[in-house]
């Protein structure tokens, strides 16, 4: 074996806490080490030729590069490597960047560290055998899981390329929270214009397959092959007869159930569907509610139903599809606002929070668009914000900004004064951020035109006295503390992750951040992909976002996932589970450990399917006969390591 | 740890508007935590307002950010060495008064 080593600078990412020089001087007094070297960029093509070059004029049969996280850069020395003719598996990396300059600072201990872990690689990489990957098919169809505004343009991007797409939404509508909204900043255009072209597409689009009411229970598989299993909610209406006449949700008798849709400031009848512009325009029966379904008396929908849709007896129907690729386009919904007593939200009608008001100045909402006190129906005169409601808040709220309710307030402001020039409007902000294209431009319209009133500081205690909410307030400019009246408090409430996101991301084994939001590959290079190959991420799943960043991430989750189905095969990672059947003994644990069922018994001894492993080692380290072993990371080659670290 | 706490403030002011004294200070409790922070800490000793608060916990209550303003009203009031002996009670004050109020009134008194 001649290994041949280099050390990387990073700039002086590495090079300001590593003695380079000194690495690359110790590592040689290994026998099987022929060549070792330092470079600024070991990534940059100076770098990648330099090691081109040492691995011909050297003839190395394995190579060290001690540098950044394999996260980052194994794939181009792997590709680096194949170039020179060298297999791809026989490069190692040592990671001394993340696990030793950036969180070392004594320069000393540091160099230490490193040329450990120089030398551990150097053990592993003397045993490393040549790989070759293999190749596994793609099905040719992707799942978006979320119908809001995420997984409808996602859907349809996809579609465009050619290929199927099926569209989950647990609701009986696509749309999301983009069709409760009344106008959209910073243009003002009507949310429902924009977005029910989008959502009539979808439903029409031939390669879009919709299932509403529907929810998906189980995932197995990996990129290019998933299986997933879905639960199309009985409705208890047939899709194919219903002609959305709407004859059934009028003659409903059980009407005060409190609509979802319109935030439970107007009702709904039992049998249903969420908003006029709904797709598919066919109702649902809640079973919850409806009287038949209660106690066997009424089905009076089904005897005004022309077309005789309404089927009592349907059931859910559940059915297993396979996809090559998921997106994740959950969305979000508000914070509840249970924890916060001191703003009368449960106390007093006016106090409402923004989303609800997008319903009340809404043409379809519950008053018509007419602004109007919940609690008696009459126009408020004057009308408080209070901003960052349960965000920035590490005690009872969200550690982040919902970054949405500085734009959207200044929206309501300048909706309200358009509307009612002569209301008088009160905003408590903390600070008002407003980045994006033409976003202050717009705050400041607010202000400047509209009059509107932003006060730097915060409301402390709510109460509301004759119909009159009084509040204790500050004005931090002015460092006084004050007392103000308004016929009607809006807060911006903090929005979070929907409550279907986390046993979505337990399914498709990819992970969350600590607040419930999925976690994206990178956080500057790989924004839309998630650390599952295959499973991408559209939308405010991923983190606050408005419209017009959610529709940008929501293509460019189209164009990942397209990159994968456009492919016919996928190479697959051949660092796979290997058994020794002359060792195995047929006990089959391994088969219960392994989380992708890759592995079953085939005449007494067990074996593992390339295709379907994918390399966590659970079976290798289990197995009592040490028959299992994972290429790449074989036990000699570990205990190599470790030895080498405890040398 | 009080000082990483004092860090976290953002100076949103909800501890003054929810404070029931706040009208009548001459400087609001997220002053105090501001000039703290600053290491100006002898402008709160000085101020009138740590011996008006209630010590009735409202700013801690609703501070999103975890910060005590009336902590830092106790602290300074225990700076001041202001004394009063506890004979100058009556017995039935010594007797009812829950241990926590008598030590922060005592620190008020004058
Ligand atoms: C009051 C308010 C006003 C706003 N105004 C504006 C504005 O003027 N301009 C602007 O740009 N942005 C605005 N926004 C932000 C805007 O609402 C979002 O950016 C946008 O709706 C995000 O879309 P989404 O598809 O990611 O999420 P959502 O709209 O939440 O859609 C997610 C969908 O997924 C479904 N779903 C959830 N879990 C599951 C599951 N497990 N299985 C199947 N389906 C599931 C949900 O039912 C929903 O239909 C506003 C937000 C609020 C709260
Ligand atoms: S059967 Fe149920 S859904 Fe139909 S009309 Fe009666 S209550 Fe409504
Ligand atoms: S967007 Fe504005 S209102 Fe919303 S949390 Fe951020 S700073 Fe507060
Ligand atoms: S409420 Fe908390 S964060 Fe806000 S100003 Fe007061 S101490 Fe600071
Ligand atoms: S504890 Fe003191 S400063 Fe805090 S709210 Fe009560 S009176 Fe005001």
């Amino acid at each position: 074996m001649r290994i041949g080593v280099f050390v990387c600078h990073c700039g002086s990412n590495i090079k300001a806490t590593i003695d380079a020089e000194y690495i690359a001087a110790q590592v040689q007094q290994d026998a099987k080490v022929v060549h070792a070297a330092e470079y600024p960029y070991l990534c940059a093509e100076g770098g990648q030729q330099k090691i081109i070059n040492a691995v011909r004029e050297y003839q190395l049969t394995g190579v060290v590069i001690c540098a950044c996280s394999p996260r980052m850069h194994e794939n181009t020395f792997r590709k680096t490597a194949a170039k020179a003719g060298l297999n791809p598996y026989q490069i190692e990396i040592a990671n001394i960047r993340e696990q030793c300059s950036w969180v070392h600072k004594n320069k000393d201990a540091a160099t230490g560290k490193a040329l450990k872990l120089a030398k551990a690689a150097i053990a592993r990489v003397k045993l490393a055998l040549p790989l070759f990957a293999g190749e596994s098919a793609v099905t040719k169809r992707a799942l978006v899981i979320g119908g809001g505004i995420a997984g409808i343009q996602t859907a349809l991007d996809i579609a465009e390329a050619g290929f199927a797409v099926d569209l989950v939404e647990s609701t009986p509508s696509i749309g999301g929270k983009m069709a409760q909204l009344d106008k959209t900043f910073p243009t003002l255009d009507c949310a429902a214009c924009i977005l029910t072209p989008k959502m009539v597409d979808a439903a029409a689009h031939e390669k879009i397959t919709l299932h509403t009411y529907s929810e998906v229970e189980e995932v197995e598989g990996f990129v290019g092959n998933f299986t997933a299993t879905i639960r199309k909610k009985a409705r208890s209406v047939d899709m194919k007869k219903c002609t959305g006449c709407g004859a059934c949700w009028e003659k409903c008798p059980s009407k005060r159930i409190p609509s979802e849709f319109d935030c439970g400031l107007a009702n709904r009848t039992a049998i249903y569907t969420p908003f006029a512009q709904a797709v598919p325009n066919v109702p649902v029966i809640d079973r919850a509610t409806c009287i038949k379904f209660k106690n066997g008396r009424c089905g009076l929908c089904a005897d005004v139903c022309q077309p005789a849709a309404i089927d009592f007896t349907q059931e859910d129907a559940v059915f297993t599809q396979e996809y090559g690729v998921i997106i994740a386009a959950t969305g979000y919904q508000v914070f509840s606002l249970d924890a916060y007593g001191e703003y009368a939200y449960h106390d007093s009608k006016n106090v409402i929070t923004s989303l609800e008001l997008e319903r009340l100045m809404n043409a379809a909402g519950p008053t018509g668009g007419k602004l109007q006190r919940p609690s008696d129906g009459k126009a408020p005169k004057k009308i408080t914000f209070i901003q960052c409601v349960g965000s920035r808040d590490i005690t009872r709220g969200k550690p982040y900004c919902s970054k949405i309710c500085c734009m959207y307030t200044a929206k309501h402001a300048i909706a309200i004064k358009e509307k009612y020039p002569e209301a008088e409007i009160e905003i408590f902000y903390i600070d008002v951020r407003t980045p994006g294209k033409g976003f202050d431009e717009f705050y400041r319209r607010a202000v400047e035109v509209y009059g509107v009133r932003y006060i730097k500081g915060q409301v402390g205690k709510i109460a509301e006295m004759n119909g009159i909410l009084h509040m204790q307030a500050v004005d931090l400019l002015e460092n006084k503390r004050f007392d103000t009246t308004a016929d009607m408090v809006v807060l911006a409430a903090a929005i979070e992750p929907s409550p279907g996101a986390k046993p979505l991301a337990q399914m498709l084994a990819t992970p969350m951040d600590t607040l419930r939001f999925f976690s994206e590959a990178h956080p500057k290079l790989r924004p839309v992909e998630s650390a599952t190959a295959g499973i991408f991420l559209s939308g405010v799943c991923h983190g606050p976002k408005d419209i017009p960043e959610t529709v940008a991430q929501a293509s460019a989750a189209a164009c990942k996932a397209i990159g994968v189905l456009a492919k016919d095969k996928l190479i697959t990672n051949p660092c796979v589970a290997k058994v020794n059947d002359k060792k195995c003994t047929g006990c089959g644990r391994c088969i219960d450990v392994c989380p992708y069922k890759a592995i079953s018994l085939e005449s007494n001894a067990a074996e593992a399917n390339p295709a379907l492993c994918q390399g966590c080692g659970g079976c290798a380290s289990l197995c009592p006969s040490n028959a299992m072993d994972l290429n790449g990371f074989t036990h000699k080659q570990v205990l190599a390591e470790v030895d080498a670290l405890c040398r | 740890m009080w000082k990483t706490m004092i860090e976290r403030c953002m100076q949103c002011g909800r501890c003054s508007a929810a404070c029931p004294v706040a009208p009548f200070m001459d400087m609001p409790p997220h002053k105090w935590v501001y000039y703290a922070r600053n290491g100006e800490g002898e402008r709160v000793q000085n101020a009138g307002a740590i011996w008006q608060c209630l010590s009735c916990f409202c700013c801690e209550a609703r501070c999103p950010r975890g910060v005590k303003p009336a902590q830092l009203a106790e602290e300074k009031r225990a700076l001041s060495n202001k004394v009063v002996l506890l004979e100058s009670l009556s017995e039935h004050v010594i007797e009812n008064m829950p241990q926590q109020l008598l030590v922060a009134a005592l620190r008020k008194a004058r």
